[in-house]
């Protein structure tokens, strides 16, 4: 036997290849499949949302928790709104959560709804208000949205986390998801989600006060034109025109809403 | 954003040592390679039965090797893809090559080495928890033996 004295041949077990090319071959995979993921469920958000039960939003949100989250301003319940909040759930069959009243103290006339039940109501909004029929009528808009479950669009992607992770019976996970995705959540609501919640507001302020008097009151107070009146910061997150006044207007006309009425004092 | 510059810098360096580690050892690797080429190393476990062993003595080479953080983070991605690790395969070629060098070091004077083997071990991964420095350890074992002449 003979042994031959060989250097080895180095590139055998590693061929000449740029370390630097492979890496960014890697990178580049990865970060297109969680572009990818990320895409898909920015898209997936608004079919998830309008899914979503009342019975699992209260799991996942537990009621007035997340009320904070949600005013940048401190909040505080409300005997008064809550009573009026109550009178007018009374009157929605639709409604299968307690709905719990809060103020800000924001001086922004706003309203919204919150995962959860919870819808806010501005001071400014409140010091805006001149009768309880137009105040009605912005709860019940708000009560609209909740059982169209639009308010749970804003969560934005967190939500798409929510429902798969319920669905894959990972309750725990669900509650951290919730908390991180409702602090960065927009509540910009399409033209058509807003028309289908005023359609419920107007029901609802029909079934409790037997009329619709009034009840645009606000909204047509808001929609003049003058950017020193507070209006103008409640026109850029419910956009509104005359336009929606005067389609309530219609609508009223259309279910034989009767028109006149007493103006109920706040 | 803190995090992402820190995470950058650490890259950039890891690429630029690890590449500049890498050619400075392959070009040890060869010229020792060269130089050594007349003692044979063999994991047979006698080379002639008819020759008289005179001297016999164990000789050991081993060397620890660790990723870079550029490397580490490669792996880490390429943990998502799968399929050949490269930058690593580098790694433990270059750790293989230095270790058997390293016993050839000690077998200096005999004739040739016999009966060698190539062993592995990974120092620091199992022990602690994940997020440990990954290090492997080469040994390269074998026994140097000297003919009558």
């Amino acid at each position: 036997m003979k042994i031959t004295p060989r250097i080895p041949d180095e590139k055998v077990n590693y061929g000449h290849y740029s370390h630097f090319v492979e890496f960014l071959w890697l990178a580049g995979t990865v970060a297109l499949c969680v572009a990818g993921v990320y895409f898909a469920a920015g898209l997936c958000v608004d079919w998830i949302a309008v899914r979503i039960p009342q019975e699992r939003e209260a799991e996942w949100f537990p009621s007035g928790t997340y009320a904070s989250a949600f005013s940048n301003e401190s909040v505080s319940e409300s005997a008064k709104v809550q009573s009026l909040l109550d009178k007018l759930r009374a009157n929605t069959v639709e409604v299968k959560l307690p709905l719990r009243a809060y103020v800000s103290s924001s001086k922004d006339p706003n309203a919204f709804a919150v995962p959860g039940g919870a819808i806010i109501v501005t001071q400014g909004l409140l010091d805006q208000v001149q009768s309880e029929n137009e105040l009605a009528m912005v709860l019940g808009h708000e009560i609209g949205h909740f059982v169209h479950r639009h308010h749970l669009r804003g969560i934005g992607r967190g939500i798409v986390t929510l429902f798969l992770s319920s669905l894959l019976g990972l309750a725990d996970g669900a509650r951290e998801v919730a908390d991180l995705s409702l602090s960065a959540s927009n509540l910009n609501y399409s033209r058509s989600q807003e028309n289908s919640a005023d359609d419920v507001g107007l029901e609802i302020v029909q079934k409790t006060y037997g009329n619709v008097h009034a009840a645009t009151d606000f909204f047509e107070r808001m929609s003049q034109e003058d950017p020193k009146l507070p209006g103008l910061r409640y026109v850029s997150t419910h956009p509104l025109s005359a336009e929606r006044v005067l389609r309530l207007n219609l609508i009223a006309k259309e279910k034989g809403y009767p028109v006149a009425g007493a103006v109920v004092r706040w | 954003m803190i995090e992402i510059v820190i995470f950058l810098v650490f890259l950039g360096v890891g690429y630029g040592a690890g590449t500049y580690n890498e050619r400075r050892h392959l070009a040890s690797l060869r010229e020792r390679e060269a130089s050594s080429v007349n003692l044979p190393v063999l994991s047979l476990k006698q080379y002639d039965p008819n020759r008289e062993v005179v001297e016999a003595t164990l000789v050991t080479g081993s060397v620890v090797v660790s990723i870079d953080y550029f490397k580490r983070v490669a792996s880490m991605l390429r943990s998502y893809v799968g399929g050949r690790i490269a930058s690593c395969e580098t790694l433990v070629d270059r750790a293989r090559r230095e270790a058997l060098l390293r016993m050839k070091e000690q077998a200096a004077g005999y004739d040739l080495v016999i009966n060698s083997r190539l062993e592995t071990s990974s120092i620091g991964g199992e022990s602690s928890k994940k997020k440990s420095v990954v290090s492997i350890e080469v040994i390269a074992y074998g026994t140097a033996i000297r003919y009558r002449t």
